[in-house]
């Protein structure tokens, strides 16, 4: 209980601590906003266009310039900015996507069309909701509205793929985790309380499989499972919690956190299977 | 959920990363026991987060210019967005609600369009046959609810769907409101219903009949 006390007390400091970074960095956004030279000058398009990023002004007054932009009705200008947001963010799109085209089974050919897709759907998506001036929220942490929209892109994406694999008929080949996530059989796993759980031995293998990924693997195989059987495997797995506790949190009964488990591990270990055979064989 | 909580749900996630970033190591479990009722979107960012976005790189120092292959993606994701917008946004739901749009009464609009209101609320429920409308009454109706002619065309079933190229992304949900107009076999002439109409003048009536002449409708 005591580190539990101890936790939230961190937790609060930490809230504490990044809501008035919040406020501050509001100020701080809009000051920048109202210092801007009068909209269309040649000095506010050397702004926007600045090319070296420390002097580059904040993505998230980029997209109150789009915005001022279009109720302007000035076309051209709000071309020219969002143009201009991609521009900043491409180098972080372009390992995105790479990040997730990683994940699966492509020709070269196919990888160059899928990249094209995902940055077509990603850049519609961005436009959508720069374009919707409720969405106020990208004017504040441009980055973690960018993480959202990715995140939707990549659902959408591996959604469509899943559908894709089904038509083919080896679907060991288009199912593909990378080699990096394939660690040794014989590395322990950590539990921060030090604590074991019991499992029923039709789970042994699964949790053996599971064992042998590396613990920077593990998200990206969780991220596949069904949405009620991710916080289980990541609280035992990556936080070490025990059975109850995870009880207790999700809310639910422990036979419940067991039954989540057992399925979990069983999705888990026909992936990590399928890897195997991928990869070794 | 509604943009409220997705709001509030974007920042607590945003104060997950920026903890993480930090080098705080913060637990999902914190999370969960705090903000129980986001349990579920919380761990679909936080899983998604650590398994995609935790080594992409944000900015870097030099800004690169558009690759030909975005510059191609952002064109094509500009078309789907203005393509979309131009059905939505253009889209008439009704000849009456359009005239509210542009705070104009039935009657108004009857008026200024050199037509009675009967016949206006026979276009709205498409009991015209959209082959015997003459294009100036879409002029007249395009202008007076300052819409495109497209629009009103779509509308009245002068176009239809298929004549009209489907933007990539727009979903056929887009065009439900075009979709409405359907053609009863009973419908009238257009020529019938002026013919019909006790509220439209003489006057009126000869101006439209040398409409349709002119147009190749009667």
């Amino acid at each position: 209980m005591e580190v539990l006390g101890f936790v939230e007390q961190k937790l609060a400091q930490f809230e504490e601590d990044t809501d008035s970074g919040l406020i501050g960095r509001r100020i701080g956004l809009a000051n920048v906003y109202q210092a801007l030279p009068e909209y269309g000058t040649i000095e506010f398009w050397e702004m926007i266009e600045e090319p070296n990023i420390k002097a580059a002004l904040p993505l998230e007054v980029l997209v109150r310039c789009f915005r001022l932009a279009i109720t302007l009705k000035d076309d051209p200008g709000r071309n020219r900015i969002m143009e201009m947001i991609l521009r900043r963010s491409q180098t972080s799109n372009d390992y995105w996507s790479r990040q997730v085209l990683n994940r699966v089974h492509l020709t070269s050919e196919q990888r160059c069309m899928f990249a094209y897709d995902l940055y077509a759907d990603l850049c519609e998506r961005v436009l959508r909701a720069l374009m919707d001036s409720k969405r106020l929220f990208w004017e504040e942490n441009f980055q973690h509205c960018l993480y959202y929209e990715r995140k939707h892109v990549y659902q959408a994406f591996m959604t469509r793929e899943g559908r894709w694999c089904n038509q083919h008929a080896n679907d060991a080949v288009t199912r593909r985790v990378p080699q990096s996530l394939i660690g040794s059989l014989d590395q322990p796993v950590q539990h921060a309380n030090g604590e074991s759980w019991e499992m029923d031995i039709e789970d042994e293998k699964a949790q053996q499989a599971l064992l042998s990924v590396e613990q920077p693997g593990l998200p990206l195989l969780i991220l596949n499972l069904p949405e009620k059987l991710k916080p289980v495997i990541w609280l035992i797995f990556l936080e070490g919690k025990t059975e109850k506790h995870v009880a207790n949190l999700l809310g639910v009964s422990e036979r419940t956190v067991r039954n989540r488990l057992h399925k979990a591990l069983n999705l888990l270990r026909t992936v990590i299977e399928t890897e195997g055979k991928t990869i070794y064989g | 959920m509604d943009r409220e909580q997705e709001k509030a749900v974007q920042l607590l996630t945003a104060r997950y990363v920026s903890e993480f970033r930090a080098g705080h190591h913060p637990r999902l479990s914190d999370y969960l026991s705090r903000y129980p009722q986001y349990a579920d979107v919380i761990v679909d960012f936080v899983t998604y987060f650590h398994a995609i976005e935790v080594d992409v790189p944000e900015e870097i120092e030099i800004i690169p210019t558009l690759s030909q292959a975005s510059l191609a993606a952002l064109d094509e994701a500009w078309k789907r967005v203005l393509n979309a917008d131009f059905v939505v946004y253009n889209a008439l739901n009704s000849l009456q609600m359009a005239a509210n749009t542009v705070h104009k009464s039935f009657s108004e609009l009857a008026v200024e369009i050199g037509l009675s209101q009967d016949i206006l609320k026979k276009l709205d429920q498409h009991s015209i046959d959209a082959a015997t409308i003459p294009r100036e009454l879409c002029h007249r109706l395009a202008k007076a609810l300052q819409r495109s002619l497209g629009a009103v065309e779509m509308y009245l079933g002068l176009v239809t769907r298929k004549q009209r190229a489907q933007g990539v992304a727009e979903s056929p949900a887009t065009y439900h409101a075009v979709d409405q107009p359907v053609l009863d076999m009973q419908s009238l002439r257009f020529q019938e219903a002026i013919e019909q109409s006790k509220h439209l003048s003489d006057e009126q009536k000869v101006v439209w009949y040398n409409i349709l002449e002119r147009e190749g409708l009667l």
